[in-house]
């Protein structure tokens, strides 16, 4: 190629390239609507990708990496001057109280440039003692209107009520607690904080540049440094989730891989289609004198002016997609770095599709052109066959056998989109949002009532336990919910908590005990040595899911060690005791002891974590009995309630996303195999102009005529529908087992009958369509030129 | 001195008892320089051995020796570059490439060579054929006797030493038929090149040098 | 091509510039200077070193094609070269294309001059005889004792011999105004059939003496466009060699037919026919049939006959059996 010898006749090839481009409207328009398709999508999913990460990243850089709670103010002191912190904020939260409805919270940040913590739509920070900033919100929840300057008179628990000055308004996003800022002297010495200590947000330095597992042994050498017990480590899960990298990049490498894999197929088939329609062109050009490596040059030529018209409108119409999605996620050496990228991929890509017809074209003799034959019949020996009857649809059979390459290209590419279609209404239809909501907590009942989760975060040593010592779940509590009208069933489940300290760990861990219902899994994780009597008089306990506890604590005990356990029942206690089995994985993780053990230890301490309320008919008696728990639970601020309304919400919420993804992705997909069945039915009827005009010109109605191609159509429609309706619903159900294997329970098989009928309708419609459509085209000009035209 | 010559040339298609004897053992000489007209029935191979003579076709058996040249020892890409080269072909059904324009048609042999195009001579040409304000349309904005025009204006321009043509005039009125034969002459004598035409047309034929007649894939008269 | 030449110094300039300011001024660790100054002067040797190379390669190029044209000329073919994809092999497939062009004028022109060299030699011959008969009769007269009847007969021989003097003049004459294209024809659309008229009267005497049965079929309208005068000459000429070469009581037709391009005059005889081999010869300058040699004539008719009828656009064929006869076709063309 690059011999300094060679002849100079590369011209001539890029004329002739030009002018097949320009003259082959047909081919070249889809050709380039499929490579803007490809490319658009690609350069859209990876820029959108990346755009999330980066403003994700953004967002980061402003807030905390991991929170470190109670401080004492010379801990917060020396952690200031720790050369590998970046940024240590102290701050702390109040218990939140009520105002009727309203649960409110005060809070405190120190401020700082290097961490965001809340943001003033108007006013100052409050420095003085009673100055407060807050939430604007919280004036339609009180039913009052605020200015700057006002004051606002909170009523606090025990009766007490506490004027403030308010200086500032923020604009938070709603989350049912409502929050005010106060100073620092507040927050040291006022009433609403007494008894909480310090926290720290902190940011370490370099930190984004670390591995996951180094972030973490960095942030705990500190921890140790200070004497500051692990549980007190609240690691930012969104920081530590972009630590881990890649994850992102799979899948988009995995998407692009398949955009350009379909779109390769489409191309293929329409270069396959060109090439076998030029043949006469082919082979003359081969007569007057064009080399196969010329002919080749000149298909690549080709690929490659539609390539640099595509290319350029799809990486426009990304780059708009994902300005339009994500704008502050875009930078601009990010965006170049991409389109070069994906414009490199797509011209490798085209290049690739077309290489084996450029083949096929350069094989072709030139004794074709001489002697114009329009079809390659293979020589096969010619057997007699009985004469047929003929009939549109006999013709119709005939013609699609002649061409079988093409006919299976077609109906493959539109098989794939099917399937995938299928696959993914299927998932989406069975996906049932109410079994979905309802599992986790709302499993046994449509109310869920627990130790409220705002209350946690100032978390006691001992866990619940400090709290179920005050006996929460009390006879009354539970005789007054079940004495509301409609309520059939309160269950409660049994948990607490101790702490376990396991070699320099110490970790706040879930106490369960044993029942009925998880003692099958608990005893099989057992050795042969172990009784459930055994268990009881050692006090040993088993632990399920040491998978999971090793994630969180990156460290678990395992069968067969001893630990030592403190717990809380009005005064600390210690013991130690051994870890009599273990198992990896469970869907019940968490730390089994018999409820002889837990009666030792806890006495008659009421260990209920939290109640399952069941209703006979919540769709109608559902807002009537909230309503009522409501005003239950309003005596017990500790507790909180999540009902199966709010949870729907939020889970439909995610189905109708996952929905339009899927939709959306399918449709894609099957976009591209639409393009390939229009471009060969439409070049069929082109090329086969002259023959159409010929069965018309010997006595063939424009009826017979629309009903052969109507039955032509069909076996090309058919096997696909049949190919995308059995295999696609086997599929579909395969995968609905699966996952309802691997413990998803709320996908339960619904067949999406009516996705199906629409688009059997739509590919059944389609080709008669469009074959209709063709033939009032040509039509229009008279049967002679038709038959004239070459 | 003899420019084309064949050697007991056969091809055969298909097999007993469907064999079909397209050419049975031709073996002829033709002069450099001299017009040869070939004349025979419809199926009596004429086709054929000009497709063999053009090297377009491979022969079951016999050789073709173009130019002091053995067609059979020669690859596929070496035989394209000698039909560039050295022969311009003009076929029955015209053959021109339907997106290119008629002048591009007309220089693409000596383009595709990289050679570059004697504006003059194909002016020259042209203006005889009758195609000069034709130049810059497509094959299909052209009647069918342009469109053949135009096919001999191709195999003219690049000034091949060989001009193999299948029925140049069939499709031309018998005024422009003589004009093109003699056109054909003319050039011929003045670039020393050397033609062999296929034709029906007895009166023709007549104007030619010599007269080759096939019948059945043989030569059954030979006429100067 | 001159810009980028200019463009490429500037930039070679500019970048050489760059170097040696960086080098030279700019504070930066002596080792990176090395470093830059090494790059710089291997740069430098590069594209130095890169254009002797390309310049070497060019001159080799030339050098070769010299040498190839050496060798066409030397006639041999440089085989090697045939039919690649390479500038080499178009080269050289252009020039042994416009030597075999040039050759073919060239043998042509030879063939030419030895025509001409026969044709004198031939001429002289013809020239010879007739004079020296003059002479010797001229001679005769300068005799004292010379009969009046014998004067009578030498005159009349002298008579002759100059007859044929002229008539040998006058083919010349026409012969060569011919080939130097001084004649103008004048095209006529005109009734073909006086055409016939003219030549075969100028015939009809040579016929009768031999007997020859000589015959014309012509429809009496046919009109074509041809010059009258030279026409008839061709056909007289062709008439000529029928007569000559067919025996007593033989017959000689002409017949006249119109087909969609051209009109034909067939001339057929009973003559002894042309031998297959010579069928070309036949119009070839002084080409004589060895056996004619003792009858007059000089070759040229045919000759001229054929000449006319191409310079009308027209064309002259043969059919010939030998012992059996000829068939002369002369075809003029019908122009609308």
């Amino acid at each position: 190629m690059m011999k300094l010898e060679r002849n100079n006749n590369a011209a001539c090839i890029r004329k002739v390239a030009k002018s097949n481009v320009m003259s082959n409207r047909l081919y070249s328009l889809f050709t380039v609507l499929t490579i803007i398709l490809a490319i658009s999508l690609t350069a859209g999913i990876t820029l959108v990708q990346q755009g999330k990460e980066i403003k994700e990243q953004k967002i980061l850089a402003n807030m905390q990496q991991v929170g470190i709670g109670n401080l004492s103010k010379k801990q917060i002191a020396s952690l200031e001057k720790e050369a590998s912190a970046e940024c240590v904020l102290p701050y702390k939260n109040s218990s939140s109280f009520r105002m009727g409805d309203t649960k409110i919270e005060a809070v405190y940040y120190e401020p700082s440039e290097l961490i965001t913590t809340y943001q003033l739509t108007e006013g100052n920070v409050p420095t003085d003692y009673n100055e407060i900033a807050v939430d604007k919100n919280i004036q339609s929840a009180l039913g009052i209107s605020l200015k700057l300057g006002d004051t606002i008179t909170f009523e606090l628990p025990a009766n007490k009520q506490e004027e403030f000055k308010v200086v500032g308004f923020t604009d938070n996003a709603e989350t049912g607690t409502y929050y005010f800022y106060v100073s620092r002297e507040y927050a040291e010495t006022g009433s609403l904080f007494a008894g909480t200590s310090f926290a720290a947000m902190v940011r370490i330095n370099n930190a984004d540049e670390m591995s996951l597992p180094d972030f973490e042994n960095c942030v705990y050498k500190l921890a140790s440094d200070y004497g500051i017990s692990r549980s007190n480590i609240y690691f930012n899960s969104r920081f530590t989730a972009s630590l881990i990298k890649g994850s992102g990049l799979g899948i988009i490498l995995l998407a692009a891989l398949f955009i350009a894999a379909a779109s390769a197929i489409v191309i293929y088939s329409i270069f396959y289609l060109s090439v076998s329609n030029r043949v006469s062109q082919l082979g003359q050009l081969q007569t007057i004198g064009m080399t196969e490596k010329q002919l080749k040059r000149m298909i690549r030529l080709e690929g490659g002016y539609l390539s640099a018209v595509g290319i350029p409108i799809g990486l426009f119409i990304g780059v708009l997609f994902s300005y339009f999605i994500e704008p502050q996620g875009m930078t601009l050496l990010n965006t170049l770095v991409i389109c070069i990228a994906v414009a490199a991929a797509g011209v490798i890509m085209v290049q690739f599709s077309i290489r084996k017809p450029g083949k096929i074209a350069s094989r072709i003799s030139p004794i074709e052109a001489a002697r114009y034959s329009k079809e390659n019949k293979k020589e096969h020996q010619e057997k007699p066959k009985k004469h047929k009857h003929l009939s549109p649809f006999i013709l119709a059979k005939e013609n699609g056998e002649k061409d079988r390459v093409k006919q299976i290209l077609t109906i493959s590419s539109l098989a794939i989109g099917g399937l995938l279609f299928m696959v993914g209404t299927t998932f989406v239809s069975s996906w049932n949002p109410e079994a979905f909501a309802r599992e986790g907590n709302l499993e046994q009942g449509e109310f869920y009532i627990a130790f409220d989760y705002n209350t946690l975060i100032t978390s006691k040593p001992y866990g619940i336990s400090e709290y179920q010592i005050n006996k929460p779940f009390s006879d009354e509590l539970l005789s007054e919910i079940e004495n509301i009208d409609g309520v059939t069933a309160v269950t409660k489940e049994y948990r607490t908590a101790g702490i376990i300290e396991y070699g320099d760990l110490k970790m706040e861990i879930p106490i369960i005990p044993i029942s009925e219902e998880n003692k099958k899994e608990v005893m099989d994780t057992l050795g042969s040595e172990w009784t459930y009597e055994k268990l009881a008089a050692n006090d040993a306990m088993i632990i399920l899911g040491t998978d999971a506890q090793t994630e969180t604590y990156h460290s678990c005990p395992e069968a067969g060690e001893t630990v030592t356990f403190d717990w809380f029942d009005g005064m600390e206690h210690t013991t130690t005791l051994p870890i009599a089995g273990s198992s990896k994985w469970s869907m019940n993780e968490g730390y089994y002891l018999t409820p002889e053990t837990i009666k030792k230890f806890w006495g008659d301490m009421d260990v209920t974590a939290s109640l399952s309320v069941k209703t006979s008919d919540y769709k109608h008696t559902g807002t009537r009995i909230e309503n009522n728990l409501i005003d239950i639970l309003s005596e017990h601020s500790e507790l909180a309630m999540q009902t199966l309304q709010e949870t729907l919400l939020t889970t439909s919420n995610i189905i109708k996303n996952t929905r339009m993804q899927v939709y959306g992705l399918a449709s894609f997909v099957i976009l591209f195999s639409v393009l390939n069945l229009i471009n060969t039915l439409i070049s069929r009827i082109s090329t086969r102009r002259k023959e159409l005009a010929m069965l018309e010109s010997i006595g063939m109605e424009q009826k017979q005529i629309k009903k052969m191609l109507f039955f032509e159509s069909i076996f090309l429609a058919l096997p696909n529908i049949l190919i995308t309706g059995v295999l696609g619903s086997v599929a579909g159900y395969i995968l609905v087992t699966a996952l309802n294997k691997n413990g998803l329970s709320y996908f339960q098989y619904v067949f999406p009958i009516v996705p199906l009928i629409l688009y059997i309708v739509s590919m059944a419609a389609l080709p008669v369509i469009i074959s209709s459509l063709c033939l009032k085209i040509q039509s229009r000009s008279s049967l002679v030129e038709r038959i004239r035209t070459l | 001195m003899n420019i084309l010559s064949t050697n007991n040339l056969t091809k055969y298609y298909g097999f007993e008892p469907l064999l079909v004897k397209a050419l049975d053992g031709i073996t002829i000489e033709i002069e450099a320089g001299s017009f040869t007209s070939i004349v025979g029935t419809s199926g009596s191979g004429k086709s054929t051995l000009l497709h063999m003579l053009g090297g377009l076709d491979t022969p079951t058996s016999g050789s073709v020796i173009v130019d002091g040249q053995e067609l059979a020892g020669m690859g596929k890409n070496e035989l394209t570059i000698f039909r560039r080269r050295k022969i311009g072909f003009i076929f029955q059904n015209y053959n021109l490439i339907p997106n290119l324009t008629t002048y591009d048609n007309i220089v693409l042999p000596i383009e595709l060579d990289g050679r570059c195009v004697d504006e003059e001579y194909l002016k020259e040409i042209v203006n005889v054929l009758g195609l000069k304000d034709k130049l810059q349309r497509k094959p299909n904005k052209l009647s069918g006797g342009q469109q053949q025009r135009a096919a001999i204006a191709r195999a003219l321009a690049a000034k091949p030493a060989i001009i193999l043509a299948d029925e140049p005039t069939g499709n031309l009125d018998s005024h422009t038929s003589q004009e093109v034969i003699g056109l054909l002459q003319t050039m011929a004598k003045k670039f020393y090149q050397t033609i062999v035409m296929i034709t029906h047309n007895d009166e023709i034929a007549q104007a030619t040098d010599r007269t080759i007649r096939i019948e059945d894939g043989k030569i059954v008269e030979s006429r100067w | 091509m001159k810009i980028i030449k200019y463009m490429l110094i500037c930039l070679h300039l500019l970048l050489f510039s760059c170097g040696i300011y960086i080098i030279f001024t700019e504070i930066t660790s002596r080792n990176t200077k090395v470093i830059l100054c090494f790059v710089i002067s291997l740069l430098l040797l590069l594209n130095g070193g890169t254009y002797l190379y390309f310049r070497k390669r060019f001159t080799n190029f030339s050098d070769e094609i010299c040498n190839y044209t050496e060798n066409i000329l030397h006639g041999n073919p440089v085989e090697k070269l045939y039919n690649k994809e390479t500038l080499t092999s178009k080269m050289v497939m252009e020039l042994e294309k416009v030597e075999s062009i040039v050759f073919s004028q060239l043998s042509e022109s030879k063939k030419e001059k030895k025509e001409i060299q026969k044709m004198i030699s031939e001429i002289t011959h013809q020239i010879k005889t007739p004079v020296s008969n003059i002479k010797m009769y001229c001679e005769m007269f300068d005799q004292p004792d010379i009969s009046l009847a014998e004067a009578q007969k030498s005159v009349q021989i002298i008579k002759q011999q100059l007859i044929k003097l002229e008539f040998l003049l006058e083919a010349l004459i026409k012969s060569s105004r011919l080939e130097g294209e001084m004649i103008r024809l004048e095209m006529e659309n005109s009734k073909i059939i006086e055409t016939l008229a003219v030549a075969v009267n100028n015939v009809i005497q040579k016929a009768d003496s031999k007997h020859i049965d000589m015959s014309v079929e012509c429809r009496p309208y046919v009109q074509v466009r041809h010059d009258m005068k030279w026409t008839a000459e061709a056909i007289e000429n062709i008439l000529d060699n029928a007569i000559k070469y067919t025996n007593e009581n033989g017959k000689i037709a002409i017949a006249v037919n119109t087909s969609e391009m051209y009109t034909e005059i067939k001339v057929t005889d009973t003559g002894k026919g042309i031998a297959a081999a010579h069928r070309n010869d036949i119009f070839k300058r002084f080409y004589r049939e060895k056996t004619a040699a003792k009858t007059e004539g000089l070759g040229l008719g045919l000759y001229l006959a054929r000449q006319i009828i191409h310079l009308q656009g027209g064309y002259i064929s043969v059919r010939s059996e030998e012992g059996c006869g000829s068939c002369f076709s002369i075809c003029l063309p019908n122009k609308s």
